[in-house]
């Protein structure tokens, strides 16, 4: 390439890097909210898609899970009653649980405590009691999840988000559950509130992965997949923007989590006034609806 | 690993890094929404594959862009009116000055005669001059060993001197009248 044509060249670049961008050109923070906004909304679709929820779906794989558990501990009492050690064909599990044999029977047993426990959280929680469950956890216990984020990681953070659901008025309801590795159990709890659901949310859905030794939990990990309805996206989007326009500083408690954990999240600090804060604005956000 | 490309401390120093640089590769080369577009695009790509990043991010960087801006060339067969707009509408500013004037010409015939000639030339070219990228970074980002793009960019170079000639007679004669 001659020198001289290349100089050329590079003095007719139109849009020099180091020169002020043209009018309406993008910048770089806008496009790193569109990133954030676009990354999350990737991983939230791909979780819908794998897993998709619903309130009714979940009540439903509830009665087949509690079913399953049945079938598993009548099949472990007939195992052991019967002192046999050949496998059996009786594997009733398979549609709720991967522990689909009787080799396996006494990791579904073990899973069927956590299984239940997730239940009566469920009922708890809809009664505003965070007893059982509170007393279960400790500072050992680990918060971490494997996949997906959560921003649930200590105590005190399990703590002040079933504190906002309570205070909600949240009825949770557990879901599937299956067996995983390390006998972690995985169940799904649904929570939806009147408040939220008229914000756009009409349920979270989470997955609880948890492991008792004894009364104590080892693992207790709580990972927010989707939310419940096809247009929740929508819905919840119209809220988000009217509350940030009309009222910025409570945006920022409502929503200070970001997505990537999984789920918009509320400061949790104060629950209880989280939860007033949400409830009110919802109020008024459904009066300003009415109205317009 | 933070989740979040805004929170992700080695995308974020991409990023940061590279925005100018890859929005001013995409505003030479699309109109500005598309540009805009294509700009979130090629972070997007990039997020999804940030471990394939390599440490010298640019040259990847402009790899994607590339692709992404010729899916949208592409889709929209919007080529053809970027053409005709920058023949139509000419960059620079208005010449005050005589000196001006022979130069604007100059660089207007010039651009002209970029226009004129493959994509594939004027890409080399654009990434040799505009991006300022060595034939090493140039053979990266179009995806060929270092002496195909050295050849490539003789070749194109020797084209775009040669439309340069070609349009010469005409632009004097223009400048004449």
């Amino acid at each position: 390439m001659t020198n001289h044509m290349l100089e050329q060249l590079t003095a007719i670049d139109p849009h020099p890097v180091d020169a002020d961008p043209p009018t309406g050109a993008v910048t770089a923070a806008a496009v790193l909210r569109e990133l954030e906004w676009r990354s999350t909304m990737q991983t939230l679709e791909k979780k819908t898609t794998s897993k998709p929820p619903s309130r009714w779906n979940g009540a439903l794989v509830a009665a087949v899970a509690a079913a399953a558990i049945l079938v598993i501990g009548v099949t472990a009492a007939w195992l052991t009653s019967s002192g046999t050690d050949e496998p059996t064909a009786t594997t009733t599990t398979e549609a709720t649980t991967p522990t689909s044999t009787a080799s396996d029977s006494a990791a579904s047993i073990s899973g069927s405590r956590e299984f239940e426990f997730v239940s009566a959280m469920g009922v708890d929680l809809s009664n505003g009691d965070t007893t059982r469950i509170l007393t279960t956890v400790d500072a050992e216990t680990v918060f971490g999840v494997t996949d997906g984020g959560s921003p649930i990681r200590s105590v005190e953070d399990l703590e002040n988000f079933l504190t906002y659901g309570i205070a909600l008025e949240s009825t949770w309801v557990r879901g599937v559950c299956t067996m995983g590795s390390g006998n972690v159990a995985t169940c799904e709890l649904v929570r939806s509130s009147d408040a939220e659901s008229y914000a756009g949310v009409d349920a979270q859905v989470m997955l609880v992965h948890l492991h008792l030794d004894g009364d104590r939990a080892t693992n207790f990990s709580i990972e927010f997949t989707a939310y419940g309805a096809d247009n929740w996206l929508t819905r919840e989007l119209a809220f988000m923007a009217w509350l940030e326009e009309s009222y910025p500083d409570d945006y920022a408690v409502l929503y200070a989590r970001p997505a990537s954990d999984g789920v918009w999240a509320p400061d949790w600090s104060d629950p209880a006034a989280a939860a007033a804060l949400m409830r009110q604005r919802v109020s008024e956000y459904l009066s300003s609806a009415a109205s317009s | 690993m933070a989740r979040s490309p805004a929170h992700d401390v080695e995308f974020r120093r991409i990023y940061d890094e590279n925005f100018a640089a890859i929005r001013s590769y995409c505003l030479r080369r699309l109109p500005l929404p598309d540009a805009n577009d294509a700009v979130s695009e090629v972070f997007l790509v990039a997020w999804k594959k940030r471990s394939a990043i390599p440490d010298d991010a640019l040259p990847w960087l402009y790899a994607v862009a590339r692709n992404v801006v010729r899916n949208s060339l592409r889709s929209t067969r919007r080529l053809q009116r970027v053409v005709a707009r920058a023949q139509a509408e000419p960059v620079y500013p208005a010449p005050g000055a005589d000196v001006q004037i022979v130069r604007n010409a100059e660089d207007a015939a010039l651009m002209e005669a970029l226009r004129t000639l493959s994509d594939a030339d004027q890409e080399v070219l654009m990434l040799r001059a505009w991006e300022g990228l060595t034939a090493f970074q140039v053979a990266e980002v179009v995806g060929c060993s270092l002496a195909a793009a050295e050849k490539r960019l003789a070749r194109a170079m020797a084209r775009l001197e040669k439309a340069v000639t070609a349009m010469q007679p005409h632009t004097t004669r223009k400048e004449a009248r």
